[in-house]
């Protein structure tokens, strides 16, 4: 089996993931933050463990900013429903996933909000991150309260300037929403240097562990709302949900078998280095990218970004037939349009999706060929 | 004997609990008896009241504020 669906979740994941979780569920699972029995207490400072792991790994504030959730829409929901009140306005770009796009529409329905779209530039071969911000700029209101960015959408790799659009926020005096579902764990995202004030990460993908992980990580100043309420294992007898994070927004038990195992894919990503695992899925790209350049028929899109990511059609065969042909190879690809017609629309692509191919640091140069090959196939009897 | 500095969560009790560690204080996370405070389920850290100085600086000194400090 050959997996290149490491954007919608990695596989396989690191054997010590494995061997957390099985631990966890054999040696300490006590409910976090509950009872004072000492599987409680080991399960809480396991929890605590991978709230420090994030802090660093995303020069955070501090490790009590570090909000559990349920994957990375369940914490853009957070960070974006916080920000609702009437008037509101958001910015946000032009390749947002689902995830960001979904929660606008609903509160420009319901809540009186609105948003406008910055240009990403992502189909621009004089892409920069000037172009970039000056479109930001010039969609900025008064009433504006944040800009929301991916930090690079899930069908290419063109990565945002964070830095820059970061630091016209801070300019600006508006906070700024990074969706890292595709950038966590493939390059580095630093939440001081650019300035982020909620950044939402998906556990499973890029940070390689289970399913059922993710965090908020949100700045001192980032005006949290809680989405759910419910116990939180403190001040029980408020009525309301308590001020403090990381318990003000994790209403209910938390997953210690997938936070456990979170902390778990960081030490293994750790262990190679953001900067490697970056080099070699850019090595993949270019590879990916050259071989099936040269199949009649193929076209790749937004092919000047290297990185985990790479979409292409074969023309005239839906991109779903594609990785239904693909996975009959054993090759796991994704087809469709990948919960993201906003990029779609810019990209070119909009009318029938793409076939997304991402790597992770599992995936090897005989991957690549073995995808190639079985796309030429693929495309050879299109065009016999 | 053995005094409790009481914070607002769990989370903010680990993290103190880490930091006066790192100073080499000896302490233990630990549920406070909700009978002993006003807003139920609390959390905090114990340490022996020799300490109570050291306790009061690092806490200080790292901006984390207990709630208050009672006797175990």
């Amino acid at each position: 089996m050959i997996y290149l669906d490491n954007a919608a979740t990695s596989f396989p994941k690191p054997p010590e993931v494995v061997a957390e979780i099985a631990r966890c569920m054999t040696e300490y699972c006590g409910n976090p933050g509950r009872g004072s029995h000492k599987l409680a207490f080991a399960a809480a400072e396991k929890i605590f463990d991978c709230r420090v792991a994030l802090c660093n790994l995303f020069s955070a504030e501090a490790p009590e900013n570090v909000i559990f959730t349920q994957n990375a829409t369940h914490a853009l929901n957070i960070a974006i429903q916080s920000l609702a009140r009437e008037g509101a306005h958001f910015i946000c770009s032009d390749c947002e996933h689902n995830s960001v796009r979904r929660p606008l529409e609903y509160l420009a329905r319901e809540r009186g909000c609105s948003y406008s779209l910055f240009d990403s530039h992502i189909n621009d071969y004089y892409r920069n991150s000037q172009k970039i911000c000056s479109s930001i700029a010039s969609l900025i209101r008064p009433e504006t309260v944040a800009v929301i960015s991916t930090a690079c959408p899930n069908i290419c790799s063109a990565r945002m300037p964070l830095d820059e659009i970061g630091a016209l926020c801070r300019r600006s005096k508006l906070l700024f929403i990074v969706d890292g579902a595709q950038g966590a764990g493939h390059f580095e995202i630093n939440m001081k240097l650019s300035n982020i004030s909620a950044l939402a990460l998906p556990g499973h993908k890029g940070l390689l562990g289970p399913q059922g992980s993710g965090a908020l990580i949100v700045s001192s100043s980032f005006p949290t709302m809680p989405l759910t309420f419910g116990g939180s294992g403190t001040a029980s007898l408020d009525a309301e949900m308590p001020l403090e994070l990381p318990e003000r927004l994790e209403a209910g038990t938390l997953s210690t078998p997938a936070i456990v195992g979170l902390e778990a894919g960081i030490k293994a990503l750790s262990s190679i280095g953001i900067t490697k695992i970056g080099a070699h899925e850019a090595i993949l790209f270019q590879k990916a990218h050259r071989l099936l350049s040269e199949i009649r028929g193929v076209t790749v899109y937004a092919p000047r970004y290297s990185g985990s990511v790479i979409s292409f059609n074969i023309e005239g065969i839906p991109s779903d037939r594609v990785a239904n042909l693909l996975s009959e190879r054993d090759i796991c690809v994704r087809g469709g349009f990948h919960c993201n017609p906003l990029a779609h629309n810019v990209l070119g692509s909009h009318l029938h999706g793409s076939v997304r191919a991402s790597f992770s640091p599992f995936n090897t140069a005989d991957d690549v060929y073995a995808l190639a090959d079985a796309i030429r196939t693929v495309a050879r009897g299109k065009y016999r | 004997m053995r005094y409790i500095a009481v914070f607002p969560t769990l989370t903010l009790a680990q993290k103190a609990a880490r930091v006066l560690k790192a100073e080499n204080i000896h302490v233990e996370v630990v549920k406070v008896d909700s009978t002993r405070t006003r807003r139920g389920c609390s959390w905090g850290v114990a340490f022996d009241d020799s300490k109570l100085l050291g306790v009061r600086m690092t806490l200080s000194n790292n901006s984390l504020s207990e709630r208050e400090i009672i006797k175990e």
